[in-house]
């Protein structure tokens, strides 16, 4: 464990716990910003000592908040930044290695036939951004084994090319180390500062992600529409007021009980000067027959397309599905997340303070009421009134998913995630970790 | 010290850093006997250490600095802040201990740390004992903002609205009513309405007040937090003023009554924040459920946002809501197939729950094991707790290490503190204290201040000069009794076979006992008398808070008077101390000579008969235990020779409350209402009734010692001349005394005019 940057850790760490990071964008942006500290500042000899780093920075900042899965969005992000770095570089050794040793084959199947072979597993997972990539494919060993088995035997490989191995210090968690940089000096792993680099990217991009989504307005909004929202969401601020500036077109608002956050939304568009309704959620049903769409932003996206929103948008988009209206979701990719809704990891739901919901005082005045009708204990009579926080939308509700990419359907989640993500950082709980290192 | 790195929120430019002072101590008894051996910051609300919360609270809040004032259990204290990690560098803020074991109350403490000489700019007062999750900054700004335009604007008192008289029940609270000003918020008047004695029938709102706002808003519906934002000035004025024991009572109270001065306090209040201090056992309870209630969110068990106590670091709470019932959970915890979780339960970790026990609404703390079968409602069990097969334990306090036997049973109100051991099958009765440490002192003393445990082998009873260094909230460890050898000595009437533990009594009125007992309060109005047993009645008339249902005002006063009177009885004071007492309650409650005398005579008539349901247990004994049947001539003789036997010794008091004949027949009229069980004896089950027959001679005995005169009986059968036929079934009983009477007058008319 890295005694250096634990106090960062710490302090995002209580930063969460006591809800002073708040929202997707904020945790992201202080996520990638603390790994970029850390992976600048500390010293990696290779990428396996930084992925073990990181998963086990990762593991903690998501304990501290488990129900704001960004966090293990971004770390796994990172994870899989420098997976494919040390592959890249790995496979710059490996063609050198067979540019020497081994004949080019003669023969080559067709570039899809070869994706697309049963039992092939690429190093980064066949998509559409990558299909041409035909370099990327060219270097991949040609039998190739299951990505772990293809870590040892690159492992093997390079053990072979340098007679000596250098006695690690690692030994257990090599796994994930593709080449031990002797070339480089022992000092840092050569990769970092691309890792940084991404980062930087990374953190840019994701102050812009409403933007990036907003642009993507004029597939979704068209003139003379008139689009139910739900609740507060910037992200749904800045695509209609976006839109706003080029067509005339109509919004109605639900207030979002009860933090009404709709009402808020409601006040700023028609500052803007949008055609702005505000109706209360009870009136979302009847309200739908009159509307072209609606748009919801999300607190995450889940492996299988279905959507973390605030609470009431369960209702609303069954009530767009009875209408037979788009519900169209919002979501930055920073909200992608591998898990499944029915993983034990995922806490759905956040209940806060019943105090929005009903007056304090009630409480006991219950207490008494119930005395003189039941005679019974105190105990039974205390009110019980919840609040949650957020509604799970399946994805078969779901019509579309607006990304800072474009827009999806939500059956097609399992490519991003393909995109983003390595399949072996979808669990960042040490268990899967010690779990390779066995296999290797 | 040198100040450390902080690496909380950097200071904006010409922001002073925020500063709070943390009382560590409540300066009162009211968590004895837990607090003999541990400070009471430190007890646990659903397993996180109080005082966690209200550091938590502060940190979370940007605060700087802290400076935690410890008084009892210092060291106790230092070391949890120690190995929790509040005290180390790179802790989001800085905190410092400041120790004086000498403070036996707030204002010493506040003085103690004036002359240290800390506080420079405006600071938050809070005791060690506030659960809130209020964003000080609204607070914090707006008492600034009246800083800069006014320097005499001192303090600003946090107070949670809207808290009804019931709610203020559910915490033992008292009642506040404050006027102030609605639009600049200053406090203008502050008074503390305790909820067992009556309320006050007016309260003086100076007309100059009007002078300087249009309005005025009075409200009852305020409870204060505990959070103060103070202006370093309010140091002084304690240090100036050194007889200020305590911040509302005393500082507050002083402030406005010199206003000559321009001193100002304001309030702020809260509304959907939480905010609130445990106070008393009630409160404890009370908060506990609300933070398993979620109420005190983000302070709420799953989010294992505070530490624990030691260096356990964070919790592990998962929250559960099956069948909408909220449950919280640690890992390692071990359920019986059949065992029964539910709702508003925290379990700890370690925890082992057997098969068929039921648990609910209750918080079991780390590595508790419950045995199978047990029934646990409501308590609240520190760690590692054993209870034993088929135990049954309801609305009590079970600290560290306790053992209960099995097939025990804790009746609601008890408190069981570290190490007590119950045996097999015993019984607790209701509002029992048990603690290893011995009370020495048994004499009932009702100040706060005075100590009474026991110290190293000081018999002689503690005065407040020979308890230096220890301040009111407990003593060092070291002084804590030696208690003697396992399983010898002990009461086996009060912990059972094998049991461990001695009877701890805690002072001050029962009707303080019952509001502060960890034991939900009684309802409002018993539902059958006969139900409930005798504390539970008359906790329930005592709990009554004016306002919730109004209670007739001469109800109230008459049990005031009887309860004196008994007291003035049971305590064998002579009659001249007898009339001050009661007296004293005359002059509060402005009555006027009738109604005491009239209240006296029916507590007299009363102790003739045997004790009522409402009556106290320490009086009971002052009752007779047979019923004489007044149907029979030998009932009736028998209860005419009690109540003479009570005249000969009370009439003389009598006397003194009966001014004029008037008096006299107020006192008839009341006793006839007594013997009708009508107006305020209805249902008391006093048994006025069996006076009925020999209501005649109740009047000739009170005629023999010169209570009654002649004229005032006759006074009172003319008025009933013209009273209803049915109000004058008692003028019937009484017509041959009157008649005797009427000739009796005659001749000493005749013998006056002799002379």
């Amino acid at each position: 464990m890295p005694q250096q940057g634990q106090a960062e850790i710490d302090e995002l760490c209580r930063r969460l716990r006591r809800r002073q990071v708040e929202g997707s964008i904020p945790t992201a942006k202080a996520t990638a910003e603390l790994l970029r500290t850390l992976i600048t500042r500390q010293r990696h000899p290779d990428a396996a000592a930084l992925l073990s780093d990181v998963r086990e920075w990762g593991i903690q900042l998501q304990a501290a908040k488990p129900l704001e899965l960004a966090v293990g969005n971004i770390v796994r992000r990172v994870l899989h930044m420098i997976r494919e770095e040390s592959r890249a570089e790995g496979m710059e050794e490996e063609k050198m290695a067979r540019a020497i040793s081994v004949d080019q084959e003669e023969k080559q199947p067709g570039l899809l036939s070869r994706a697309f072979a049963p039992g092939s597993s690429f190093a980064r997972a066949v998509s559409l951004h990558n299909l041409l990539d035909v370099q990327h494919l060219d270097t991949l060993p040609e039998s190739a084994p299951l990505p772990d088995q293809d870590d040892a035997l690159q492992l093997q490989q390079a053990a072979l090319r340098h007679s000596v191995l250098e006695p690690s210090d690692q030994s257990q968690t090599s796994v994930g180390s593709t080449t031990s940089s002797k070339k480089h000096k022992p000092g840092n792993w050569a990769g970092k500062p691309s890792i940084v680099e991404q980062l930087n990217e990374f953190i840019v991009e994701l102050k812009d992600i409403d933007t990036s989504i907003a642009a993507h307005w004029p597939d979704q909004i068209h003139a003379n529409d008139s689009i139910l929202t739900f609740g507060y969401s910037e992200t749904v601020k800045v695509f209609l007021l976006e839109a706003a500036k080029k067509l005339d077109f109509q919004v109605v608002v639900a207030e979002g009980a009860p933090r009404h956050g709709g009402q808020e939304l409601a006040k700023l568009l028609a500052k803007e000067g949008l055609h702005t309704t505000l109706i209360p959620d009870s009136a979302i049903f009847a309200m739908m027959a009159r509307v072209n769409k609606v748009l919801v932003g999300a607190h995450a996206l889940l492996a299988n397309g279905g959507v973390m929103a605030g609470a009431g948008n369960q209702l609303t988009a069954m009530a767009a599905k009875h209408h037979a209206v788009p519900f169209v979701v919002l979501v930055g990719l920073q909200k992608l997340s591998p898990l499944f809704p029915h993983d034990p990891s995922v806490s759905f739901n956040d209940y806060k303070s019943p105090a929005d919901v009903m007056e304090y005082s009630a409480v006991s005045e219950v207490l008494d009421a119930d005395y003189e009708a039941a005679g019974t204990c105190s105990e039974d009579l205390y009110v019980h009134a919840f609040n949650p926080v957020f509604d799970y939308v399946p994805p078969e509700l779901v019509s579309l998913l607006v990304t800072d990419i474009g827009g999806h359907i939500p059956s097609y989640v399992y490519r991003l995630l393909a995109e983003y993500y390595s399949r072996e950082d979808y669990t960042l709980e040490s268990k899967a970790l010690t779990e390779s290192a066995l296999k290797a | 010290m040198a100040p450390k790195k902080v690496s909380g929120a950097p200071l904006a430019a010409g922001e002073e850093p925020l500063t709070a002072v943390l009382l560590a101590d409540s300066f009162t008894q009211r968590f004895r006997p837990m607090s003999l051996e541990k400070p009471k910051v430190l007890l646990p609300l659903v397993g996180v250490p109080m005082i966690n919360y209200t550091l938590e609270w502060l940190a979370s809040n940007k605060m700087v600095k802290v400076y935690v004032f410890c008084c009892a259990h210092a060291e106790q204290v230092k070391q949890h802040l120690e190995s929790t990690g509040w005290t180390h560098d790179g802790a989001s803020m800085d905190v410092q201990v400041i120790v004086s074991t000498a403070c036996k109350t707030a204002g010493e403490a506040l003085r103690e740390v004036d002359i240290k000489d800390v506080i420079k700019s405006d600071f938050v007062l809070v005791s060690g004992d506030v659960v809130s999750n209020m964003d000080l900054g609204a607070a914090l700004e707006a008492h600034k903002m009246r800083r800069d335009k006014n320097k005499n604007a001192l303090m600003t008192m946090v107070m949670k609205a809207g808290i009804t008289a019931s709610q203020r029940r559910r915490r033992g609270d008292i009642g506040l009513t404050l006027a102030m000003d609605p639009k600049t918020r200053r406090l203008l008047r502050y008074e503390e309405v305790e909820p067992a004695r009556a309320m006050p029938k007016q309260a003086v709102i100076d007309a100059h007040f009007w002078g300087e706002a249009d309005e005025v808003e009075v409200r009852a519906d305020l409870a204060d937090t505990h959070i103060y934002i103070c202006a370093p000035e309010v140091l002084m004025l304690f240090s100036d003023n050194f007889d200020y024991q305590n911040v509302q009572r005393d500082f507050v109270l002083g402030v406005l009554s010199e206003e000559e001065l321009g001193q100002q306090i304001h309030i702020h209040e809260l509304f959907r924040e939480y905010a609130t201090c445990v106070q008393s056992l009630r409160a404890y309870d009370a908060v506990s459920r609300d933070i398993l209630q979620r109420w005190t969110f983000p302070f709420v068990p799953d989010t294992n946002l505070l530490p624990l106590s030691g260096s356990q670091g964070v919790s592990k709470y998962t929250m559960s809501l099956s069948q909408l019932e909220l449950t919280y959970r640690e890992d390692n915890i071990v359920l019986g197939r059949t065992a029964v979780v539910g709702h508003d339960t925290a379990l700890g970790q370690g925890t082992v729950i057997g098969d068929g026990a039921q648990v609910e609404a209750s918080v079991i703390g780390r590595d508790c094991h419950i045995g199978r079968g047990a029934h646990i409602t409501g308590c609240h069990l520190l760690d590692n707790v054993r209870v034993g097969d088929q135990a049954q334990i309801s609305h009590s306090l079970l600290c560290d290490n306790v053992h209960v036997g099995a097939e025990a049973m804790i009746f609601p109100g008890s408190v069981l503190s570290f190490r007590v051991r119950i045996g097999e099958g015993h019984q607790v009765e209701r509002n029992t204290n048990i603690s290893m440490c011995q009370q020495l002192q048994q004499s009932a003393s009702l100040s706060d201040d005075e100590l009474e445990y026991a110290r190293e082998g000081a018999t002689s009873p503690p005065s407040e000069a020979a308890a230096p260094g220890v301040s009111a909230n407990g003593t060092s460890s070291g002084q804590m009794d030696a208690f003697s050898a396992d399983g010898h000595g002990f009461d086996q009437q009060l912990v059972g076979p094998k049991g461990q533990g001695y009877r701890w009594h805690s002072h001050g009125a029962d009707v303080d006992v019952m509001r502060f007992s960890i034991a939900p309060p009684p309802p409002l109005r018993p539902v059958a008398a006969d139900d409930l047993s005798d504390e539970e009645s008359q906790a329930a008339t005592n709990d009554e808070a004016p306002d919730v249902q109004p209670m007739d005002p001469d109800a109230a006063f008459r049990r005031e008077v009887s309860e004196t009177f008994l007291r003035c009885v049971a305590m064998g004071y002579d009659q001249d101390l007898a009339v001050i007492e009661l007296n004293g309650l005359k002059i509060a409650e402005a009555r006027d000579f009738a109604d005491n005398a009239s209240y006296i005579v029916t507590t007299i008539l009363s102790l003739c008969l045997p004790a009522a349901p409402r009556v106290r247990e320490e009086y009971r004994k002052l009752f007779p235990a047979t019923t004489p049947d007044s149907r029979t001539p030998a009932g009736r003789s028998e209860l005419i020779t009690r109540l003479k036997a009570q005249l000969r010794t009370w009439a003389p008091l009598l006397q003194k409350f009966l001014r004029s004949a008037d008096d006299q027949v107020n006192m008839m009229l009341t006793i006839e209402e007594f013997c009708g069980e009508e107006g305020i004896f209805e249902n008391t089950g006093e048994q006025g009734r069996l006076f009925e027959p020999v209501f005649a001679q109740l009047l000739a005995a009170l005629y023999e010692q010169d209570v009654l005169e002649e004229d005032a009986v006759l006074q009172w059968a003319q008025e009933k001349e013209h009273a209803d036929e049915e109000d004058k079934v008692f003028l019937r009983k009484a017509e041959e005394f009157i008649q005797w009477l009427q000739e009796a007058e005659e001749e000493s008319d005749e013998d006056e005019d002799d002379e």
